[in-house]
Protein backbone atom coordinates (compact mmCIF):
# COMPACT_ATOMS: atom_id res chain seq x y z
CA UNK A 1 0.00 0.00 0.00
CA UNK A 2 1.35 3.74 -1.26
CA UNK A 3 1.46 5.67 1.62
CA UNK A 4 1.87 9.70 0.93
CA UNK A 5 4.21 12.15 3.14
CA UNK A 6 2.39 14.48 5.28
CA UNK A 7 3.64 17.62 3.69
CA UNK A 8 7.09 19.23 2.72
CA UNK A 9 7.91 22.81 2.34
CA UNK A 10 8.01 23.64 -0.78
CA UNK A 11 10.59 26.30 -2.19
CA UNK A 12 9.17 30.26 -2.24
CA UNK A 13 8.08 30.07 -5.89
CA UNK A 14 6.60 26.51 -5.83
CA UNK A 15 4.59 28.07 -3.25
CA UNK A 16 3.38 31.34 -4.72
CA UNK A 17 2.77 28.75 -7.91
CA UNK A 18 0.98 26.40 -5.97
CA UNK A 19 -1.28 29.07 -3.92
CA UNK A 20 -2.47 30.82 -6.82
CA UNK A 21 -3.46 27.44 -8.79
CA UNK A 22 -5.67 27.09 -5.40
CA UNK A 23 -6.92 30.09 -5.50
CA UNK A 24 -7.60 29.58 -8.65
CA UNK A 25 -9.50 26.33 -8.70
CA UNK A 26 -13.41 26.24 -9.57
CA UNK A 27 -15.12 26.68 -5.75
CA UNK A 28 -16.28 23.55 -5.88
CA UNK A 29 -13.27 21.67 -7.23
CA UNK A 30 -11.18 24.18 -4.32
CA UNK A 31 -13.32 23.64 -1.04
CA UNK A 32 -12.94 19.93 -1.51
CA UNK A 33 -9.24 19.86 -2.06
CA UNK A 34 -8.69 22.42 0.95
CA UNK A 35 -11.08 20.52 2.93
CA UNK A 36 -8.80 17.66 2.81
CA UNK A 37 -5.55 18.72 2.15
CA UNK A 38 -5.78 21.86 5.02
CA UNK A 39 -8.99 20.72 7.02
CA UNK A 40 -7.40 16.89 7.28
CA UNK A 41 -11.07 15.68 6.86
CA UNK A 42 -10.99 12.10 5.28
CA UNK A 43 -13.02 11.53 1.88
CA UNK A 44 -16.00 10.06 3.38
CA UNK A 45 -16.02 13.28 6.01
CA UNK A 46 -15.76 15.60 2.83
CA UNK A 47 -18.56 13.43 1.20
CA UNK A 48 -20.86 13.68 4.34
CA UNK A 49 -20.15 17.65 4.86
CA UNK A 50 -20.82 18.13 1.41
CA UNK A 51 -23.71 16.01 0.59
CA UNK A 52 -21.06 14.85 -2.15
CA UNK A 53 -20.69 10.89 -2.84
CA UNK A 54 -17.52 9.89 -2.44
CA UNK A 55 -16.86 9.00 -5.65
CA UNK A 56 -17.59 12.82 -6.88
CA UNK A 57 -15.33 13.81 -3.59
CA UNK A 58 -12.41 11.66 -5.20
CA UNK A 59 -13.29 13.19 -8.87
CA UNK A 60 -12.65 16.58 -7.78
CA UNK A 61 -9.80 15.49 -5.55
CA UNK A 62 -8.24 14.31 -8.76
CA UNK A 63 -8.71 17.17 -10.78
CA UNK A 64 -7.36 19.66 -8.17
CA UNK A 65 -4.25 17.23 -7.90
CA UNK A 66 -3.90 17.12 -11.68
CA UNK A 67 -3.47 20.85 -11.83
CA UNK A 68 -1.37 20.93 -8.93
CA UNK A 69 0.91 18.52 -10.19
CA UNK A 70 1.44 20.28 -13.70
CA UNK A 71 3.75 23.12 -11.66
CA UNK A 72 6.39 20.37 -10.20
CA UNK A 73 9.08 19.69 -12.09
CA UNK A 74 11.03 15.95 -12.69
CA UNK B 1 -8.93 4.03 -14.86
CA UNK B 2 -10.01 5.56 -17.73
CA UNK B 3 -7.38 4.60 -20.70
CA UNK B 4 -8.46 7.56 -22.81
CA UNK B 5 -7.65 10.32 -20.17
CA UNK B 6 -4.13 11.63 -20.86
CA UNK B 7 -1.42 10.48 -18.57
CA UNK B 8 -1.29 13.91 -16.24
CA UNK B 9 -4.87 12.92 -15.52
CA UNK B 10 -4.09 8.84 -15.25
CA UNK B 11 -1.50 9.67 -12.51
CA UNK B 12 -4.12 11.79 -10.63
CA UNK B 13 -6.34 9.07 -10.61
CA UNK B 14 -3.82 6.52 -9.52
CA UNK B 15 -2.94 8.44 -6.98
CA UNK B 16 -6.71 8.90 -5.88
CA UNK B 17 -7.05 5.01 -5.53
CA UNK B 18 -4.27 4.64 -4.22
CA UNK B 19 -4.27 6.79 -1.35
CA UNK B 20 -8.36 6.00 -1.28
CA UNK B 21 -8.39 3.59 1.18
CA UNK B 22 -9.13 -0.58 0.22
CA UNK B 23 -6.95 -1.61 -2.42
CA UNK B 24 -7.66 -4.80 -4.31
CA UNK B 25 -5.13 -7.01 -5.46
CA UNK B 26 -6.06 -6.67 -8.58
CA UNK B 27 -6.03 -2.86 -8.71
CA UNK B 28 -2.73 -3.07 -7.03
CA UNK B 29 -1.04 -4.97 -9.92
CA UNK B 30 -2.68 -2.90 -12.51
CA UNK B 31 -1.23 0.16 -10.78
CA UNK B 32 2.44 -1.41 -10.94
CA UNK B 33 1.30 -2.41 -14.57
CA UNK B 34 0.76 1.30 -15.73
CA UNK B 35 3.39 2.52 -12.98
CA UNK B 36 6.16 0.34 -14.96
CA UNK B 37 6.12 2.42 -18.35
CA UNK B 38 8.90 5.47 -16.94
CA UNK B 39 6.96 7.90 -18.04
CA UNK B 40 3.89 7.12 -15.65
CA UNK B 41 5.94 7.39 -12.97
CA UNK B 42 7.50 10.24 -13.12
CA UNK B 43 3.92 11.37 -13.72
CA UNK B 44 3.17 9.83 -10.52
CA UNK B 45 5.72 10.98 -9.04
CA UNK B 46 4.62 15.05 -9.86
CA UNK B 47 1.47 14.27 -8.89
CA UNK B 48 2.63 12.99 -5.13
CA UNK B 49 5.25 15.69 -4.93
CA UNK B 50 2.37 18.81 -5.77
CA UNK B 51 0.18 16.90 -3.29
CA UNK B 52 3.13 17.08 -0.51
CA UNK B 53 4.06 20.47 -1.55
CA UNK B 54 0.61 22.08 -1.16
CA UNK B 55 0.75 20.74 2.67
CA UNK B 56 3.22 23.02 3.42
CA UNK B 57 1.59 25.90 2.64
CA UNK B 58 -1.33 25.25 5.37
CA UNK B 59 -0.05 28.43 7.32
CA UNK B 60 -0.11 30.50 4.31
CA UNK B 61 -2.83 33.27 4.97
CA UNK B 62 -4.76 32.71 1.92
CA UNK B 63 -4.58 28.78 2.38
CA UNK B 64 -5.68 29.44 5.90
CA UNK B 65 -8.91 31.38 5.15
CA UNK B 66 -9.88 29.58 1.99
CA UNK B 67 -9.95 26.52 4.56
CA UNK B 68 -11.65 28.33 7.19
CA UNK B 69 -13.96 29.41 4.43
CA UNK B 70 -14.53 26.08 3.38
CA UNK B 71 -14.98 24.18 6.88
CA UNK B 72 -17.47 26.83 8.15
CA UNK B 73 -19.64 26.76 4.71
CA UNK B 74 -19.70 22.71 5.29
CA UNK B 75 -19.98 22.03 9.10
CA UNK B 76 -20.09 18.62 10.34
CA UNK B 77 -23.19 17.14 10.87
CA UNK B 78 -24.52 15.40 13.73
CA UNK B 79 -24.76 11.62 13.68
CA UNK B 80 -22.14 11.67 10.94
CA UNK B 81 -18.91 9.80 12.12
CA UNK B 82 -17.43 12.60 13.22
CA UNK B 83 -19.99 14.70 15.37
CA UNK B 84 -20.62 18.44 14.77
CA UNK B 85 -22.51 20.68 16.36
CA UNK B 86 -26.44 20.56 16.44
CA UNK B 87 -28.37 22.69 13.82
CA UNK B 88 -31.67 21.30 15.16
CA UNK B 89 -32.56 24.56 17.10
CA UNK B 90 -31.33 27.22 14.54
CA UNK B 91 -34.80 28.69 13.54
CA UNK B 92 -36.25 31.38 11.83
CA UNK B 93 -37.22 34.36 14.17
CA UNK B 94 -40.29 33.78 15.43
CA UNK B 95 -42.75 37.10 16.07
CA UNK B 96 -45.06 35.07 18.76
CA UNK B 97 -43.84 35.42 22.44
CA UNK B 98 -44.83 32.79 23.66
CA UNK B 99 -42.83 30.70 20.61
CA UNK B 100 -40.39 32.71 21.42
CA UNK B 101 -39.20 31.77 25.21
CA UNK B 102 -40.06 27.69 24.14
CA UNK B 103 -37.74 28.00 21.47
CA UNK B 104 -35.27 29.72 23.98
CA UNK B 105 -35.79 27.41 25.84
CA UNK B 106 -35.30 24.87 23.65
CA UNK B 107 -32.03 26.86 22.61
CA UNK B 108 -30.34 26.42 26.63
CA UNK B 109 -31.35 22.89 26.37
CA UNK B 110 -29.08 22.51 23.07
CA UNK B 111 -26.47 24.94 24.36
CA UNK B 112 -25.81 22.51 27.42
CA UNK B 113 -26.26 19.46 25.14
CA UNK B 114 -24.00 21.09 22.89
CA UNK B 115 -20.70 18.68 22.70
CA UNK B 116 -18.88 18.34 19.47
CA UNK B 117 -16.28 16.24 19.73
CA UNK B 118 -13.41 15.92 16.72
CA UNK B 119 -11.22 12.93 16.98
CA UNK B 120 -8.01 11.68 14.57
CA UNK B 121 -6.39 8.43 14.34
CA UNK B 122 -3.01 7.69 14.01
CA UNK B 123 -0.89 9.53 11.69
CA UNK B 124 -3.98 11.92 11.02
CA UNK B 125 -4.14 15.51 11.49
CA UNK B 126 -7.30 18.24 10.85
CA UNK B 127 -8.21 21.30 11.63
CA UNK B 128 -11.29 22.57 13.56
CA UNK B 129 -12.81 26.13 13.58
CA UNK B 130 -14.96 26.40 16.42
CA UNK B 131 -18.01 28.44 16.92
CA UNK B 132 -16.18 31.41 18.74
CA UNK B 133 -13.98 31.53 15.60
CA UNK B 134 -10.88 29.75 17.71
CA UNK B 135 -8.98 27.50 15.44
CA UNK B 136 -8.06 23.93 17.13
CA UNK B 137 -5.64 21.84 15.53
CA UNK B 138 -5.54 17.96 16.24
CA UNK B 139 -2.17 16.16 15.96
CA UNK B 140 -2.09 12.31 15.87
CA UNK B 141 -4.14 9.82 17.65
CA UNK B 142 -6.30 12.83 19.59
CA UNK B 143 -9.68 13.20 20.95
CA UNK B 144 -10.85 16.87 22.18
CA UNK B 145 -14.63 17.81 23.43
CA UNK B 146 -16.03 20.79 22.96
CA UNK B 147 -17.96 21.96 25.64
CA UNK B 148 -19.02 25.40 25.39
CA UNK B 149 -20.94 27.31 28.22
CA UNK B 150 -22.55 30.85 29.00
CA UNK B 151 -19.23 32.35 31.17
CA UNK B 152 -16.54 29.32 29.69
CA UNK B 153 -15.49 28.39 26.52
CA UNK B 154 -14.02 25.02 27.65
CA UNK B 155 -12.18 22.20 25.35
CA UNK B 156 -11.45 19.12 27.20
CA UNK B 157 -8.16 17.16 25.58
CA UNK B 158 -8.99 13.23 26.68
CA UNK B 159 -5.85 12.13 24.87
CA UNK B 160 -2.97 13.40 22.38
CA UNK B 161 -2.14 17.22 21.50
CA UNK B 162 -3.76 19.95 20.14
CA UNK B 163 -2.32 23.46 19.11
CA UNK B 164 -4.89 26.28 19.61
CA UNK B 165 -5.44 29.37 17.81
CA UNK B 166 -7.93 31.46 20.14
CA UNK B 167 -10.14 34.34 19.67
CA UNK B 168 -10.08 37.06 21.95
CA UNK B 169 -13.42 37.21 24.35
CA UNK B 170 -12.47 38.81 27.35
CA UNK B 171 -16.04 37.87 29.01
CA UNK B 172 -15.58 34.51 28.01
CA UNK B 173 -12.32 33.02 29.19
CA UNK B 174 -10.89 29.40 27.05
CA UNK B 175 -10.25 26.64 29.27
CA UNK B 176 -8.72 23.56 27.81
CA UNK B 177 -9.01 20.67 30.49
CA UNK B 178 -6.95 17.87 30.21
CA UNK B 179 -6.46 15.01 33.00
CA UNK B 180 -7.61 17.67 35.74
CA UNK B 181 -5.21 20.06 34.39
CA UNK B 182 -6.44 23.71 34.15
CA UNK B 183 -5.39 25.69 30.56
CA UNK B 184 -6.79 29.16 31.09
CA UNK B 185 -6.05 31.42 27.88
CA UNK B 186 -7.70 34.82 26.97
CA UNK B 187 -6.68 34.96 22.99
CA UNK B 188 -3.60 33.23 22.77
CA UNK B 189 -1.61 31.02 20.76
CA UNK B 190 -0.41 27.51 22.90
CA UNK B 191 0.33 23.60 22.72
CA UNK B 192 -1.70 21.07 25.05
CA UNK B 193 -0.19 17.53 24.80
CA UNK B 194 -1.71 14.99 26.94
CA UNK B 195 0.36 11.44 27.08
CA UNK B 196 -1.36 9.90 29.83
CA UNK B 197 1.08 10.60 32.41
CA UNK B 198 1.67 14.04 32.64
CA UNK B 199 0.38 17.10 30.32
CA UNK B 200 2.68 19.24 28.47
CA UNK B 201 1.58 22.86 28.09
CA UNK B 202 3.42 25.04 25.79
CA UNK B 203 3.01 29.13 25.01
CA UNK B 204 4.07 30.49 21.65
CA UNK B 205 1.70 33.45 22.14
CA UNK B 206 -0.32 35.77 24.48
CA UNK B 207 -0.70 34.56 28.07
CA UNK B 208 -2.15 30.86 29.77
CA UNK B 209 -2.75 30.59 33.25
CA UNK B 210 -2.03 26.64 33.96
CA UNK B 211 -3.95 25.23 37.04
CA UNK B 212 -2.73 21.65 38.33
CA UNK B 213 -5.15 19.00 40.22
CA UNK B 214 -3.80 21.00 43.59
CA UNK B 215 -5.10 24.23 42.35
CA UNK B 216 -1.89 25.88 41.98
CA UNK B 217 -1.89 28.48 39.31
CA UNK B 218 1.32 29.42 37.09
CA UNK B 219 1.44 32.06 34.43
CA UNK B 220 3.46 31.46 31.24
CA UNK B 221 4.94 34.18 29.13
CA UNK B 222 5.85 33.49 25.57
CA UNK B 223 8.55 30.75 24.70
CA UNK B 224 7.64 29.00 28.10
CA UNK B 225 6.60 25.34 28.99
CA UNK B 226 5.63 23.79 31.92
CA UNK B 227 4.03 20.33 33.04
CA UNK B 228 1.61 19.42 34.87
CA UNK B 229 -0.72 16.52 36.74
CA UNK B 230 -3.12 16.10 39.09
CA UNK B 231 -0.54 16.96 41.57
CA UNK B 232 1.09 20.24 40.22
CA UNK B 233 2.27 21.81 37.90
CA UNK B 234 6.50 22.28 37.37
CA UNK B 235 8.12 25.30 37.30
CA UNK B 236 8.42 27.18 33.71
CA UNK B 237 10.65 26.31 31.76
CA UNK B 238 12.00 27.28 28.17
CA UNK B 239 10.63 25.81 25.21
CA UNK B 240 11.66 25.49 21.67
CA UNK B 241 8.22 26.81 20.70
CA UNK B 242 9.59 26.14 16.58
CA UNK B 243 9.64 22.48 17.64
CA UNK B 244 6.13 22.48 19.35
CA UNK B 245 4.58 24.53 16.46
CA UNK B 246 6.45 22.76 13.16
CA UNK B 247 4.19 19.25 13.88
CA UNK B 248 1.11 21.65 12.76
CA UNK B 249 2.76 21.59 9.32
CA UNK B 250 3.21 18.17 9.33
CA UNK B 251 6.83 18.43 9.99
CA UNK B 252 8.70 17.14 13.09
CA UNK B 253 11.46 18.90 14.45
CA UNK B 254 14.43 17.53 16.58
CA UNK B 255 16.94 19.90 18.00
CA UNK B 256 19.82 17.80 20.59
CA UNK B 257 16.80 15.16 20.85
CA UNK B 258 18.14 11.98 22.44
CA UNK B 259 17.34 8.97 19.53
CA UNK B 260 15.25 7.17 21.97
CA UNK B 261 12.95 9.97 22.52
CA UNK B 262 12.95 10.81 18.66
CA UNK B 263 11.75 7.09 17.70
CA UNK B 264 9.09 7.66 20.31
CA UNK B 265 7.98 10.88 18.76
CA UNK B 266 8.30 9.00 15.19
CA UNK B 267 6.21 6.45 16.30
CA UNK B 268 3.19 8.59 17.31
CA UNK B 269 2.18 8.99 13.48
CA UNK B 270 2.80 5.89 11.97
CA UNK B 271 0.97 2.33 12.79
CA UNK B 272 4.17 0.60 11.82
CA UNK B 273 6.67 1.06 14.89
CA UNK B 274 10.23 1.91 15.01
CA UNK B 275 12.09 -1.15 17.64
CA UNK B 276 14.82 0.45 18.54
CA UNK B 277 17.20 -2.28 19.93
CA UNK B 278 20.60 -0.42 20.48
CA UNK B 279 22.59 0.22 24.21
CA UNK B 280 21.98 3.14 26.04
CA UNK B 281 25.31 4.38 24.46
CA UNK B 282 23.57 4.83 20.85
CA UNK B 283 19.79 5.19 22.35
CA UNK B 284 20.65 8.69 24.09
CA UNK B 285 22.95 9.90 20.88
CA UNK B 286 21.32 13.70 20.14
CA UNK B 287 19.68 13.82 17.37
CA UNK B 288 19.05 17.44 15.46
CA UNK B 289 16.92 17.37 12.02
CA UNK B 290 13.87 17.78 10.63
CA UNK B 291 11.15 15.16 8.96
CA UNK B 292 7.98 14.50 7.60
CA UNK B 293 5.77 13.30 9.68
CA UNK B 294 4.70 9.54 9.20
CA UNK B 295 7.33 8.86 6.88
CA UNK B 296 9.19 6.35 8.81
CA UNK B 297 11.03 5.27 6.24
CA UNK B 298 13.35 8.28 5.64
CA UNK B 299 13.71 8.57 9.31
CA UNK B 300 14.98 4.62 9.62
CA UNK B 301 17.17 5.61 6.49
CA UNK B 302 18.43 9.07 8.66
CA UNK B 303 19.16 6.69 11.67
CA UNK B 304 21.00 3.96 9.31
CA UNK B 305 23.70 6.26 8.05
CA UNK B 306 23.88 8.28 10.49
CA UNK B 307 23.84 5.69 13.79
CA UNK B 308 25.32 2.99 11.85
CA UNK B 309 21.72 0.84 12.57
CA UNK B 310 20.69 -1.97 10.64
CA UNK B 311 17.43 -3.06 10.31
CA UNK B 312 17.24 -6.72 11.43
CA UNK B 313 13.63 -7.17 10.85
CA UNK B 314 10.79 -5.36 8.68
CA UNK B 315 7.20 -6.44 9.05
CA UNK B 316 4.20 -4.35 8.14
CA UNK B 317 3.62 -3.08 11.74
CA UNK B 318 7.20 -2.58 12.93
CA UNK B 319 10.81 -2.12 11.82
CA UNK B 320 13.48 -3.55 14.35
CA UNK B 321 16.78 -1.31 14.67
CA UNK B 322 20.10 -2.90 15.74
CA UNK B 323 23.53 -1.55 15.78
CA UNK B 324 25.32 -2.91 12.71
Amino acid sequence: MYEPAAAVLPDAEVAVLLEQTIAALPGPIRDVFVLSRFGGLSNVEIAQRCNLSVKRVEARLTEARRRCAALMQD
Amino acid sequence: MSESADRGTQASQWFTVMTGGDIAPKELDAFRAWRRDPANAAAFERVKQGWEAAGGLAERPAIAAMTETALAKYPAKVGAGQAGPSRRFVLAPIGLGLASILVAAGAVFAWRNYEPTYSTQVGGQRLEVLADGSRVRLNTDTRVRVDFRDGERRVVLDRGQAFFDVAHDASRPFVVVADGVRVRALGTRFDVRNDGAVVRVTLVQGRVEVRGGDGERTELTPGQAVIADRRGVSRPSVANTSAVASWTTGRLTFSGVPLREAVAEVNRYSDRKVVLEAPEAVAGELVSGQFVAGDVDNFVAGARSLYGLRVTSETPREIRLSPG
